[in-house]
């Protein structure tokens, strides 16, 4: 599962990245590098600014130090205004934050008729399309109330797909799920990873990690401790820090590696 | 503003008779937001009491008065009861001098109105309570009076004691009404200023800020007791799980 | 005591026409604060510089003092700020019609402001957040995802609102309107049938009230809610009434 990165197009790329909460420095210089296809897994502790960081690169979250780029696919322009970078950017949140008063369908379409301006017919064209994809194009004319847990997270992983995005941001999206639904979401997102689509993914998840990812990277205390392949990662960390999380996080029940 | 103080007609200055029209609202608040509070708990007890009687008597009340504008409320006190009532205490009602003559009425409407919208918020409070509170009463051997008495009025009060100042302040501004039965409470003491001196700025100028003022002082007071009051567990500084 | 039914009858016409009013001041006031409101509460909520402390004095201010007083301030004052606005710099004259209107409107628009604002509290952080992500603009995302769930989850509080809304415009009597009270009260006056018309009037808008209170009930209770429903609230600064 782990094919190579299909080009050397990097497409979101953090420098010394600070960020602070009031006096608690949350992001101490983060550098990241983001190539077209791959698949990096973000892991660590709570509290060690792997939301933080990946809200910084969509801008939900201001930054006091360093820079920030995503990279449009399409034109190969590096951007740098939010709402540029937010079009090419797609995200998955951990509480879904479907609009609750549209129909799944309307939700994936409201940002593609407000934003990319597009034709409402080709809109819905494209939103069943990727209702169909994450498999739950039965419900599209249902509101998200109506929905399992698992089938409203795919649905806004559906409703981030329809923008086309370059990337795509996943905060941890599968915590606030029953156990039960957990491998249906995660299945999808292995589709996604599948299908070439590049992924940002902060999550306790060490098998989809171990199965999906091209790097893990382990945050700590505002700073990125490790970054490695999974094999390296799980089986021979070299940081301490690492092998503690590691023993206390379990793969669906099961100790992971070392 | 200095023209408060100059002589008026009367004999005295125009600042006096701003401080009358604020005693003459506080006194209707103060006597009127204390029978709406009684008449509230009543009425709000009854309407969860067990016994079918008593809820439809309270919810007839609410439902009276409620519905109909305080304006009218006060009219119908002012103008329609001394008609109705038997000739000889109608008249003695119409022998009664002014100010009273305005002031009884008023405090009637107001208690009677302000009573149902605190029976509705009692209710509220009651029903906020864990339903086995009652029960749990009973079995300790309270008859319903002092199950209600002793313990869900008091849960009650202390979980609906934000609406309730408030309901206090809506009060206070209400008072204004008695305007029109012929009270000279403070905002008819600012028209009748405005009509003396034409400074219409300084005249409504110093009825509002009389009743700003005394809105602030009512909601600090309003919100120390609650910080007090505040059942432990509940509210606002309770920890959201 | 003798009730002249025929009284009311030969004047239904009249009533006709000041119920009318009545709901007319009501609806424009109704749709006209709401908008108004809507935008106060997005300045404070989007923290416009300046703008934004404007709308909360002005809030505060308007649920501090009485109506009536409202009312006389706004009688004076909206000719002359016209006039200050206007070429001629002299005040224009409003006739005490459309001051009514622009008067309620202002002062609903307070409350109203009160209640979207307590609204924009019931919506999830992560909505506004879902919304960014997705690149809508602030202008789309209030006007497409927001706003709708605000109405939504407020809706019950602004129905009750407009009912004491409707129940408040009665208070333009002070300003000799022709509303429903108004009229009837003028006509009463004349003929000497004070008990008569004031009943009238009474069993009117409590038949009216007690219609619109239940129907608001129903459609609380039928409507699908796929917002968290706000119940009650008690927003930063003053409480409700």
């Amino acid at each position: 599962m782990h094919a190579e990165a299909t080009s050397n197009e990097t497409i979101v790329t953090v420098k010394e990245l600070q960020k602070s909460y009031g006096d608690h420095r949350v992001l101490n210089g983060v550098n990241l590098s983001v190539k077209r296809g791959e698949r990096i897994v973000i892991c660590g502790p709570s509290g060690s600014g792997k939301s933080t960081l990946i809200r910084c690169i969509n801008g939900l979250e201001t930054f006091e130090g360093g820079t920030v780029g995503v990279t449009d696919l399409k034109t190969g322009t590096q951007l740098t205004k939010l709402s540029d970078i937010r079009r090419e950017v797609g995200m998955v949140f951990q509480s879904f934050n479907l609009f609750p008063h549209l129909t799944v369908l309307q939700n994936c379409m409201l940002a593609q008729i407000k934003v990319r301006k597009e034709q409402k017919s080709v809109a819905r064209d494209r939103a069943m399309h990727f209702l169909q994809k994450v498999r739950i194009s039965e419900q599209a004319n249902k509101h998200p109330g109506q929905l399992s847990g698992g089938q409203q997270q795919r649905a806004a992983i559906a409703r981030a797909l329809c923008m086309n995005p370059s990337v795509m941001l996943f905060d941890e999206p599968t915590s606030a799920l029953d156990p039960e639904v957990v491998q249906e979401v995660l299945d999808t997102m292995v589709g996604l990873a599948k299908d070439g689509m590049t992924m940002l993914c902060v999550t306790h998840e060490m098998g989809f990690a171990q199965k999906v990812a091209d790097r893990v990277i382990f945050i700590d205390g505002g700073g990125i401790v490790e970054e490695a392949p999974p094999t390296e990662f799980f089986y021979s960390p070299k940081h301490d820090r690492v092998r503690a999380f590691l023993s206390r996080v379990h793969d669906h029940g099961q100790p992971v590696a070392a | 503003m200095s023209f408060l103080f100059e002589q008026t007609t009367d004999g005295n200055t125009y600042f006096s008779w701003l401080m009358s029209g604020l005693l003459w609202t506080l006194f209707l608040w103060v006597v009127s937001g204390v029978a709406a509070f009684v008449i509230g708990l009543t009425v709000g007890s009854f309407r969860t009491a067990p016994s079918l009687i008593l809820q439809v008597i309270g919810r007839c009340y609410v439902q009276v008065f409620r519905n109909i504008p305080l304006i009218v409320q006060a009219f119908l006190w002012y103008f329609v009861f001394p008609e109705i009532v038997p000739a000889s205490f109608g008249n003695y009602i119409k022998s009664v001098p002014p100010p009273w003559a305005s002031f009884i009425p008023a405090v009637i409407a107001l208690s009677l109105y302000t009573g149902s919208r605190v029976a509705e918020q009692i209710r509220a409070g009651i029903k906020a309570l864990p339903d086995g509170q009652l029960k749990a009463a009973h079995a300790l051997g309270m008859s319903t009076l002092q199950s209600y008495w002793l313990l869900l009025i008091p849960q009650a009060l202390r979980i609906t004691l934000p609406t309730l100042t408030s309901e206090a302040l809506g009060l206070l501004k209400n008072t204004s009404v008695a305007l029109t039965i012929g009270l000279l409470e403070l905002t008819a003491q600012a028209q009748q200023i405005n009509e003396f001196t034409f400074k219409t700025f300084g005249a409504f100028g110093s009825a509002t800020i009389i009743y700003l003022v005394t809105a602030l002082a009512v909601y600090q007071v309003a919100a120390f007791v609650e910080r007090i009051v505040e059942i432990p567990g509940t509210g606002k500084t309770a920890s959201r799980g | 005591m003798h009730f002249d039914f025929q009284a009311i009858g030969r004047a239904l016409p009249f009533l006709m026409d000041g119920l009318a009013f009545t709901f007319e001041l009501t609806a424009v006031a109704c749709i006209g604060g709401l908008i108004l409101g809507t935008g106060m509460a997005i300045i404070r909520q989007l923290q416009v510089p300046v703008a934004s402390r404007l709308v909360s004095v002005y809030v505060t201010l308007m649920r501090c003092i009485p109506l009536i007083l409202v009312l006389f301030w706004f009688f004076f004052l909206v000719p002359l700020i016209l006039g200050y606005l206007s070429a001629t710099g002299r005040p224009i004259p409003l006739g005490p019609k459309t001051t009514a209107f622009v008067t309620f409107t202002m002062f609903e628009a307070a409350y109203y402001a009160e209640i979207v604002r307590s609204g924009f509290k019931a919506i999830h952080k992560g909505q506004y957040e879902g919304a960014k992500a997705l690149g809508l603009s602030t202008t789309t995302m209030y006007a497409s995802v927001i706003i709708p769930q605000v109405l939504s989850a407020t809706a019950p509080i602004i129905v009750t609102q407009t009912i004491i809304l409707f129940q408040d415009t009665a208070l333009v009597y002070v300003l000799s309107l022709n509303d429903f009270l108004g009229i009837a009260a003028r006509i009463a006056q004349r003929d000497g049938k004070l008990v008569e018309f004031y009943t009238f009037v009474a069993i009117v808008y409590f038949i009216l009230c007690s219609v619109g209170s239940e129907l608001a009930e129903r459609l609380r209770r039928k409507a699908p809610t796929t917002v968290r429903r706000v119940k009650s609230f008690r927003v930063l600064g003053l409480p409700l009434p």
